[in-house]
């Protein structure tokens, strides 16, 4: 028998021992830090944190019209308390990239009634931005001169700058009042941006039938189907029809194919029935779904096609409009 | 020792050695054992018990559980479908205390229909005072935003207080923590219990909303806002949270505002743009049937929104609203 140990044996079991006792003491100290807001009543009530503005954050004060102040201090939500100003909206948000949300009331010199609140997401992006005011954005809108994608509902104005995505949403319907929130937005959609705000795919649909304002970013989910995330969607018009176009750019031909196959496999599962297309210049899958026809193609790296639409003839026109346009793009985006 | 590799080292060594580091294993484990905090951490400042809230319903009369009174004005509206139940006094007796929770979750202006409307809040209020006879009115709510605001930008603090009700801010103190009897997340968390302690009925009052989460906000997603503490992590089960919470508050009566609903983008809407009006107030002792109901204001079926379904599996009430058949009533224009 040897009367000691190796070296080797010696360092190992220090270093050992060292873990141990780091381990131990990680246990130790990680042991008071539990979820206080759980457990400790005085954390019950929401709280949030006004802020004097900062120089590194948009000061929304300066862009107000005269006759307005601020009505409230600034408040600045992170991803982890988004839910305390928007609640069950949160998700929304969060799933689309939200990095943060300033917000600011403003409210008339002479009538306190007329208020209104300014919400400034960072949403990272234009993409991710585009994505939040596009899921949201209200059916009887009217479009804005403002930006690229911006419009007016009753009491509100949205729209998207850069990465941000803003709402300013009115206590009144007044006019005075909407003249003043028409004036925030100019002046926020007027601050100079870093971040370039064009978004790629949306080249790819065709102009003719299009219908304003109805483009449409799903960033997960498009149509119930899990597998398709990341697909643009627009309105046409055809006469008395209207159809939704969609399309998703893939990193390659292989992966838009296997999309294409697994949403294909995904409407049959729920009930598509394979039927043939009605023009043959159509080179794609065409499906009935209770009366109603979904068409998948698959150009270059593009998943393409037309969702859920009531009039089979005017479903394949889109179709072929749309794969006609992708096909010319992807040629001369190929040339540069 | 014979074995090979291991002829240097003798069985008494090995023992020595065994039984060395079995008294080291022993020796943690009793340590574990005698540290072991088998309560977890509780608040220094108040050791409390877990509490229950009461039951505040009345005794069901056949035929007057449910009204849906139709009607273009709030106040004469909500009148109709109460009277057609019983009367007010058939719930709020002389002397009664009555606590109102209304959906007070955003600072917003009453326009938007976020929150409840304070005009019918404020009726509700003045019938519990004028004809319910009631000694006193509260009205409360743990707000998503600064509860301040919200009842200030809300409407509600002032509708309410002109009917002569006390508001009452959530203040920690006013919390304690309780745990749903068969339930999977209400478990030792803390809720709004301070304004239930000495209240004779309690009063639900919400509107119509479109959910981004969980489909609906109605009547029972309304006490959401009893609960404290990081109550957004219940988002994640959002059908399971609404229907523990039916089980968990018992009302004398709920009111589900239909007049405006909100169809889109909600909770928190944005614009007048999400409303429709469907000129419909629900009230109801029975929740469960109240936001049943309330699911075809909003184009959807009960079976569209799965904590009704679980509700009334836990015993809160019942989804086949018509089987109990409502009074239908109609306010003329």
């Amino acid at each position: 028998m040897r009367s000691g140990h190796s070296k080797t044996e010696s360092i190992v079991s220090v270093v050992m021992l060292i873990l141990l006792v780091l381990a131990g003491a990680g246990i130790f100290f990680k042991q008071f830090q539990y979820d206080a807001e759980r457990l400790d009543i005085t954390l019950a009530v929401a709280q949030t944190s006004p802020q004097p503005d900062a120089d590194d954050q948009i000061n929304l004060v300066s862009l107000l019209p005269a006759g307005f102040a601020a009505m409230t201090q600034r408040e600045n939500f992170g991803r982890d308390n988004l839910y305390v100003k928007i609640n069950g909206k949160a998700d929304l948000y969060l799933q689309s990239g939200f990095v943060e949300l300033l917000c600011r009331r403003f409210v008339s010199d002479e009538d306190q009634k007329l208020w209104a609140e300014i919400f400034l997401y960072d949403m990272g992006s234009a993409r991710n931005a585009f994505a939040v005011y596009s899921t949201q954005r209200r059916a009887n809108a009217v479009q804005l001169p403002l930006t690229k994608f911006s419009y007016k509902a009753e009491s509100a104005v949205f729209f998207t700058t850069a990465k941000y995505y803003v709402e300013i949403i009115a206590a009144d319907e007044s006019e005075k009042l909407n003249d003043a929130v028409l004036t925030v937005a100019k002046n926020i959609a007027k601050l100079p941006q870093k971040h370039e705000d064009s978004i790629g795919e949306l080249k790819f649909f065709p102009e003719k039938g299009l219908i304003p304002g109805s483009f449409k970013l799903h960033l997960t989910s498009a149509f119930g189907f899990e597998g398709l995330d990341d697909t643009f969607s627009a309105k046409y018009r055809l006469g008395e029809e209207t159809v939704t176009a969609f399309l998703s750019k893939r990193h390659s031909l292989k992966e838009a194919n296997k999309v294409a196959d697994d949403y294909f496999q995904f409407m049959i599962d729920n009930g598509a029935v394979i039927t043939s297309a009605v023009n043959d210049k159509l080179a794609g899958k065409v499906l009935d779904f209770y009366d109603s026809t979904e068409i998948i193609l698959v150009s270059g790296n593009f998943i393409l096609g037309v969702h859920e639409a009531y009039d089979r003839l005017s479903a394949e026109k889109v179709a072929i409009m749309l794969k006609q346009k992708v096909t010319e793009v992807a040629a001369i985006d190929r040339a540069r | 020792m014979t074995e090979q590799g291991n002829e240097n080292f003798p069985r008494r060594a090995f023992l020595a050695r065994a039984a060395k580091a079995g008294a080291c294993v022993s020796g943690a484990c009793a340590a574990a054992y005698l540290l072991y905090d088998s309560k977890g951490p509780v608040p220094a400042s108040k050791k409390q018990q877990l509490v229950t809230l009461p039951d505040f319903s009345v005794p069901a009369e056949p035929g007057r559980s449910m009204c849906i009174a139709t009607g273009p004005d709030r106040k004469q509206t909500f009148n109709k479908a109460i009277d057609s139940l019983g009367g007010i006094e058939r719930f709020v007796k002389t002397g009664d205390t009555v606590l109102i929770k209304p959906n007070v979750a955003f600072a917003t202006p009453p326009m938007l229909g976020a929150t409840a409307n304070p005009q019918l809040v404020a009726q509700v209020a003045r019938l519990c005072y004028s004809r319910g006879n009631a000694k006193r009115v509260i009205v409360t709510d743990n707000s998503i935003n600064d509860p301040a605001s919200c009842f200030q930008l809300s409407g509600i603090g002032t509708a309410a207080r002109q009917a002569g009700a006390e508001i009452l801010l959530p203040k920690p103190t006013l919390f304690a923590h309780t745990t749903l009897s068969g339930g999977e997340l209400i478990r030792n968390w803390p809720i709004l219990y301070g304004p239930f302690e000495k209240v004779d009925k309690v009063i639900g009052i919400t509107p119509v909303k479109d959910h981004h989460r969980s489909g609906a906000s109605m009547t029972m997603k309304n006490w959401y806002g009893l609960l404290g503490g990081r109550r957004n992590i219940f988002h994640q089960n959002i059908n399971t949270i609404i229907a523990e919470l039916a089980m968990m508050v018992r009302p004398t009566f709920v009111v589900l505002d239909g007049t405006q609903v909100m169809m889109t983008n909600g909770p928190t809407g944005g614009s007048v743009s999400d409303l429709r009006r469907t000129n419909t107030i629900i009230v109801s002792t029975d929740q469960v049937a109240a936001d049943s109901f309330g699911a075809t204001l909003l184009d959807l079926t009960p079976s569209d929104l799965p904590y009704l379904r679980k509700a009334q599996a836990g015993g809160a009430g019942t989804t086949d609203y018509k089987s109990l058949k409502p009074v239908i009533a109609e306010v003329a224009g």
